[in-house]
């Protein structure tokens, strides 16, 4: 009994896409001022959160 | 803004990572685009789920704990009764209680099933109390919620602390995910609530969304929860 299954924080990411996941999810800003606050293209961020929610969703890590 | 561009946005609306204009954009293409639309809710499930990152394991006396407020708590009325769920005619009553004492308060819950009558009772001190019971919880920010499964019973209790006050006229509304679509278990106030209800064989996981205070038959909001049941 008592045994649990928690899901993984986003540790599977690539360091780029959790660097891009991150600030929008955890500090709420949108993906322009991460991408300014990253110094880096507004579109790769874009890019970098959809594609570091579709490596999640393909990995949800349990246990 | 061009239709690719559209889609490419799913992930950051997901997060709601996206400005007022072009969340107004995105939302005027979702309803024309099955993909997007697929897409954000598994983006949002997927988000949920990093809400949960905080999830902490029970300690040993974590089920004793329980079934000991149990026995001291006086049972107090139930919120919700008699929600019929789903299309297989099963249904539930899903109760609610308002204070930390009535974490597990023994709520007679009734099973009806095709209208053939009252079948057994099944109370939130059952499932706890069940030699199968398991326990997963999850947290995030100050709400923490915990559900108990009993697959011998086929029962389910959840409950839930420190949920923020979901605003006038709505409430939280509990979804068994692992079928072909969610299946609302109940609605449970802000506060500190618990919820017992039937669980279909298949059920993997719980998530919890905010609804209108008469509940909503699907999740219409992203889940502020998400909790992964034991087998």
């Amino acid at each position: 009994m008592d045994q649990v299954r928690v899901r993984k924080a986003p540790g599977g990411l690539a360091p780029l896409q959790r660097e891009s996941v991150e600030p929008a999810y955890y500090h709420g800003l949108t993906y322009r001022e991460a991408a300014e606050k990253l110094a880096v293209a507004e579109g790769m961020v874009k890019t970098r959160i959809r594609d570091g929610l579709v490596r999640l969703r393909a990995a949800p890590g349990t246990h | 803004m061009t239709t690719l561009d559209l889609h490419h946005l799913a992930g950051a609306y997901a997060l709601d990572a996206v400005d007022d204009t072009e969340r107004a954009a995105f939302e005027a293409h979702l309803p024309a685009c099955t993909a997007c639309d697929d897409t954000v809710r598994e983006f949002r499930v997927t988000a949920a789920l990093l809400g949960t990152a905080h999830a902490r394991e029970p300690g040993p006396t974590f089920r004793a704990h329980l079934l000991d407020r149990l026995a001291r708590t006086p049972q107090l009325p139930a919120e919700d009764a008699r929600r019929p769920v789903g299309r297989s005619g099963w249904a539930v009553t899903a109760a609610t209680a308002g204070v930390v004492a009535a974490l597990a308060v023994a709520i007679g819950l009734a099973w009806w099933s095709g209208g053939a009558g009252p079948a057994p009772v099944i109370t939130s001190g059952d499932v706890l109390g069940a030699p199968d019971a398991s326990t997963t919880q999850a947290e995030t920010g100050a709400a923490l919620a915990t559900a108990t499964t009993s697959r011998t019973l086929g029962a389910i209790t959840i409950t839930t602390r420190h949920f923020p006050d979901p605003g006038a006229d709505r409430r939280y509304q509990v979804w068994l995910l692992g079928g072909r679509e969610p299946r609302s278990a109940g609605l449970l106030r802000g506060g500190d609530a618990v919820l017992t209800a039937s669980l279909p064989a298949g059920v993997s996981g719980v998530e919890v969304t905010t609804e209108p205070a008469a509940g909503s038959p699907r999740p219409s909001t992203p889940p502020v929860l998400i909790l992964s049941l034991t087998s």
